[in-house]
């Protein structure tokens, strides 16, 4: 393999890749990146064995294709330290030759055989959407999973997708978030029967190889895994065994609700300040909402009260709900304040659902009232 | 395949039929003596099981060729989880099962295992020294061993049934294994390239209680020696202990600084003397006398010594005592001298 590329380039995509390698693992091949060079292609690529990347690097000359598999830390902290603008690599079965300038290194590689596979976009059924809504999925669901539960699967987002249309799911027990989008499917597009739930650090990787992406992005859904491919990346992700709550249910459906719509930036305002007050003993904060005025109150012994009322369209009986300030913040935190939400509730008992007209919805159970 | 586990054949059958039948039980208890060959096993089955091969499950054959086969070769499989306990604990910790306290469910094997396989159908995990949970870890292992994520299976590997929590133990198929014939064992000291002369082979084979771990442990010509020293030492009327003791504090010294090798090198001590002892005790009973020459040799001499079955006994509970003392964080040269004081006693 002998090629030439830009280093700042070429340092990006590798910190991308970067991301997957394992901080610690028995598998020590695992702490590499494999760097395959074709003819006209250059991809880098890096797995922890639960999720792989495979990503394209650009403007890179290549004199001669092969593989390598390299350090990663090592090979990172070259391209760093370096202040060249161009870098050449030379490699054989054993060794690689790095040069800048006025520098050169050269390092032990591994054999390219031990590296286990990371996966191709290959799949000729798949479904498609935007990148924006792609990242709306993630973006509004991934605060609500939660990644310290002995509950596996409460650590990934649930993906259910049917037809032209594709569901995000994320859940800790006490709340529920969920976002709905369209998608394109291919001609015979046969949905995966299993349950398809991505562990939120591959996610996590995904929003950020698409983070400034408007083109599309496709994924195949697997019953063990799930492939992602956008412009530059593929991701691979083992997907997490567990029994998912059943989400629909979670979904209140009241025939006696009372729904109304709220301005976010005022509403949430009042929230955050309501919350001065709370700590971790005394998290709640009450909301009242009577005659015209919506009243949120929050105490602890230790620290004192607040009191913050904001005008509501609503002339029924007082009722009180306590929510956790911080599951509602997580939620009105991903919208546009600008806009308005709506807020569904019954009594203080039961579940608050919170929707935007964007194909989004939360719901949240109440706290426990001190009598 | 599996010309290269040898002596186990009854267990190899029993497996084969469950495969054939697609009957593999989730959790199997491999318990049997140290260095007998229960790792290499279910290493074995899991390649097999893993393989990509078509049938490979119920055949229990591995390619040997597939991208499943190479990866377990080089100890890479996706699909293939093992723990150890680590050499600085005691016991096998929960962290290597679920992760320390700021990865909590985060990492570990457990954790691990709740990704769908990657590769083969299945995924399959074994837990190495499953004597030596704690509590914690006994629990936390206990709720997946009843609710075990789909087709995976594990291995637990033991000494001995005994020593596994009952709720544990219930929810396993245990699996036994014997000795290995002598004979075997000084074929595997040759084949393995780690004693060329067949004498010696042989010798170290009788020694070895049908553990092949044992006879590389005893091919360390040091080890033999100090060996052959103790016995010496123990058939002598009336014990030196001042002596005994200063030898073995500098023989276990000589292990290395670290306290896990100086740790090690006491029990293998403890062991001989436990062989010893043991030994007496068949011969007090009039059973036939085992092991190499040199323990037979030292034990038809100590019966000049006038001792009884219940000195016997007294001192080989004194020996597993200290087994135990030493897997505790005590001062090991406090340890040897309480020990040797105790089989000093008359
Ligand atoms: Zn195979």
């Amino acid at each position: 393999m002998k090629i030439t590329c830009q280093r700042e380039k070429f340092l990006t995509a590798l910190q991308t890749v970067a991301a997957v390698v394992p901080t610690r693992s028995t598998k020590n091949i695992l702490q590499n990146v494999k760097l395959e060079i074709g003819d006209n292609f250059a991809t880098l690529m890096a797995t922890d064995l639960e999720v792989g990347i495979r990503y394209e690097v650009s403007n890179i000359q290549v004199e001669r294709p092969g593989v390598v598999i390299l350090p990663v830390a090592r090979f990172g902290a070259i391209l760093r330290e370096s202040a060249d603008e161009m870098i050449r690599m030379n490699a054989n079965d054993r060794s690689i030759v790095i040069q800048g300038e006025h520098s050169e290194f050269n390092l032990q590689v591994t054999d390219p055989a031990e590296f286990p596979p990371i996966a191709i976009f290959e799949e000729t059924q798949y479904v498609e959407l935007s990148a924006r809504l792609f990242r709306e999925l993630i973006h509004r669901t991934i605060f609500a999973t939660d990644n310290e539960s002995s509950r596996y699967a409460l650590g990934g987002i649930l993906i259910d997708i049917e037809n032209d249309h594709i569901a995000a799911v994320a859940t800790d027990g006490r709340r529920l978030a969920k976002m709905e989008g369209p998608v394109t499917a291919t001609d015979g597009y046969v949905p995966s029967e299993g349950v398809t739930i991505v562990p939120s650090r591959a996610m996590q990787l995904i929003e950020r190889t698409i983070s400034d992406s408007e083109n599309e992005v496709r994924i195949a859904c697997h019953a063990n895994d799930i492939l992602v491919k956008s412009q530059y990346a593929t991701i691979y992700a083992r997907l997490l065994e567990g029994r998912f709550p059943k989400w629909r249910d979670v979904f209140p459906k009241y025939s006696d609700a009372v729904r109304m719509d709220l301005l976010i930036r005022p509403f949430y305002a009042a929230v955050r300040q309501a919350a001065i007050v709370t700590t971790e003993e005394s998290r709640g904060i009450n909301f009242t909402f009577g005659s015209g005025a919506l009243v949120l109150t929050g105490q602890s012994a230790d620290v004192g009260q607040s009191r913050i009322e904001i005008p509501i369209p609503y002339d029924g009986a007082e009722v009180t709900i306590k929510l956790d300030p911080r599951f509602v913040s997580d939620f009105l935190r991903v919208l546009d304040l600008d806009k308005t939400f709506n807020m569904t509730w019954k009594d203080g008992e039961n579940a608050v659902l919170c929707s935007t007209d964007d194909g989004y919805a939360y719901v949240i159970m109440p706290l426990a009232r001190d009598r | 395949m599996w010309q290269t586990i040898q002596g186990h054949d009854h267990v190899i059958d029993r497996f084969r039929l469950a495969a054939m039948r697609g009957r593999l039980s989730g959790t199997y208890l491999l318990v049997g003596p140290e260095g007998v060959g229960k790792r290499s096993m279910a290493v074995q089955l899991a390649k097999a099981i893993l393989c990509l091969q078509q049938d490979s499950e119920q055949s229990l054959n591995a390619c040997n060729a597939c991208e499943s086969c190479r990866l377990l070769d080089s100890g890479n499989h996706p699909d293939f989880h093992t723990i150890t306990k680590r050499n600085d604990r005691q016991l096998v910790t929960i962290d290597l099962l679920v992760g320390d306290q700021n990865h909590r469910n985060r990492e570990g094997l457990l954790v691990d295992m709740a990704y769908k396989p990657a590769l083969s159908s299945r995924k399959i995990a074994m837990i190495d020294d499953a004597d030596l949970f704690n509590i914690e870890s006994a629990n936390t292992l206990l709720k997946t061993l009843e609710e075990p994520p789909p087709g995976a299976i594990i291995f637990l590997i033991g000494t001995s049934q005994n020593r596994q929590l009952p709720t544990i133990r219930s929810r396993s198929q245990v699996i036994r294994f014997g000795r290995l014939a002598d004979d075997l064992v000084a074929d595997l000291l040759i084949s393995k390239g780690i004693i060329s002369d067949p004498t010696r082979a042989k010798e170290l084979a009788s020694a070895s209680y049908g553990s092949i771990s044992r006879a590389i442990q005893l091919a360390d010509e040091e080890l033999w020696q100090f060996r052959a020293h103790l016995f010496q030492c123990l058939v002598a009327p009336g014990i030196d202990r001042l002596r005994v003791a200063r030898a073995a504090a500098k023989f276990v010294d000589g292990a290395g600084t670290e306290t896990y090798v100086r740790r090690v090198r006491l029990q293998q001590i403890v062991h001989f003397a436990i062989d010893f002892y043991r030994g007496i005790l068949r011969s007090q009973s009039g059973a036939d006398p085992e092991g190499d020459s040199l323990l037979r040799q030292a034990i038809a001499r100590s019966q000049t010594d006038a001792t009884g079955p219940d000195d016997t006994l007294r001192r080989l509970d004194c020996c597993l005592e200290m087994l135990t003392y030493i897997s505790r964080n005590v001062n090991l040269a406090t340890l040897i001298e309480w020990w040797i004081d105790a089989l000093a006693r008359p």
